[in-house]
């Protein structure tokens, strides 16, 4: 999601809020992440895994 | 109002378009019609670079100009009219411009190209983003340092602070590009395209509604923007009309478009665009998050 290079915390939210609704995963599963060492990291979307690899 | 472009080596017409306004205020419906008479030629896909590029083609590449390989390389960076940028185009460009560049050294606008080849190198993820942020940011100084007054050399290098996160810097940069160039249509929606990211959001619709105002035909790629502008502005019913004008879309346009009709509640439209997310894009909605 980072047209232009980058996103505020805000404007991240406003898009997880929206794929969320429409049932787009918004967030790289954990197991994927080794795959993209490039990967812009999203506060939302790190608590989101940590929730998920805490169980 | 009538106005006509002519080519006077070949008198023929380049581009004509008529104008209906009230005359009731003569010097305002003046300034009206010479404001979207510039904005509609003069941007990257304007008539007249459309026309000179028309021209230079049909000469060998070996007696390019400086500007001429610039002009091709702008076209080549972009796909050309309804095209889109590709990884064989952004190299092109950059052999154009770099061609353009060995010509004339003083070329700022070589330098503007070549930043935006990296810009979009980093965009698509084609090569190192080390690498490509560096020579960005330094294609986009030398464009400042060779004409600091041309609104193009300060937007390109506040894109280059954006992608470093100077968020400060590149705001300035974008003010002084729009100071330098108010009606400059392709200027206006390429800073209401980052600004989004310094959380101006309503900023960012009030330029992106500026630039369709002077250019209402604008080119293809206007609506990727608008799409992202809208998106953040809230203005959801507006992100899905245009996301659904973006040709060859990707995974992160439908992401986009999915996003929007949830928003609005249109949950069939983000259904649909849902399916295209994944099945352009199996590892989810986007490699960047």
């Amino acid at each position: 999601m980072s047209d232009g290079g980058g996103y505020s915390d805000d404007a991240a939210m406003l898009f997880i809020e929206g794929a969320r609704k429409a049932g787009v995963a918004a967030c790289v599963p954990a197991h994927k992440l080794s795959s993209m060492p490039n990967l812009i990291h999203i506060k939302a979307c790190d608590e989101e895994r940590t929730h998920q690899a805490a169980g | 109002m009538t106005a006509q472009l002519v080519d006077a080596r070949t008198g023929g017409q380049v581009w004509s378009n008529r104008y209906d306004r009230p005359a009731t205020d003569l010097f305002k419906v003046q300034s009206d019609v010479t404001e979207k008479i510039a904005a509609t030629l003069t941007g990257y896909e304007g008539a007249v670079a459309e026309a000179e590029r028309s021209i230079i083609r049909r000469k060998p590449p070996t007696d390019l100009t400086a500007y001429e390989s610039y002009l091709l390389g702008m076209a080549a960076k972009h796909g050309g009219a309804g095209g889109g940028v590709t990884k064989e185009g952004l190299d092109e460009a950059e052999r154009l411009f770099r061609k353009a560049i060995a010509i004339d050294p003083q070329l700022a606008r070589a330098f503007v190209g070549l930043a935006y080849v990296y810009e979009y190198r980093l965009e698509f993820g084609l090569g190192t983003p080390a690498d490509n942020q560096a020579k960005h940011m330094e294609a986009a100084r030398n464009a400042v340092r060779l004409d600091p007054n041309d609104g193009e050399t300060p937007l390109v290098l506040g894109h280059a602070f954006a992608y470093h996160g100077m968020s400060d810097q590149a705001l300035e940069q974008f003010a002084r590009a729009e100071a330098l160039a108010p009606n400059n249509a392709d200027l206006l929606i390429l800073i209401a395209w980052y600004i989004p990211q310094f959380g101006q959001y309503d900023r960012a619709v009030e330029l992106a509604e500026k630039a369709l105002q002077l250019n209402p035909n604008y080119p293809y790629w206007y609506n990727q923007e608008l799409r992202y502008v809208y998106f953040f502005g809230r203005r959801f019913d507006k992100s899905v009309k245009y996301a659904k004008r973006v040709t060859d879309p990707f995974a992160m346009h439908y992401a986009y478009l999915a996003a929007a009709s949830a928003m609005i509640d249109d949950m069939a439209g983000a259904k649909a665009a849902a399916a295209e997310v994944l099945r352009l894009d199996r590892i989810g909605v986007s490699r960047n998050i």
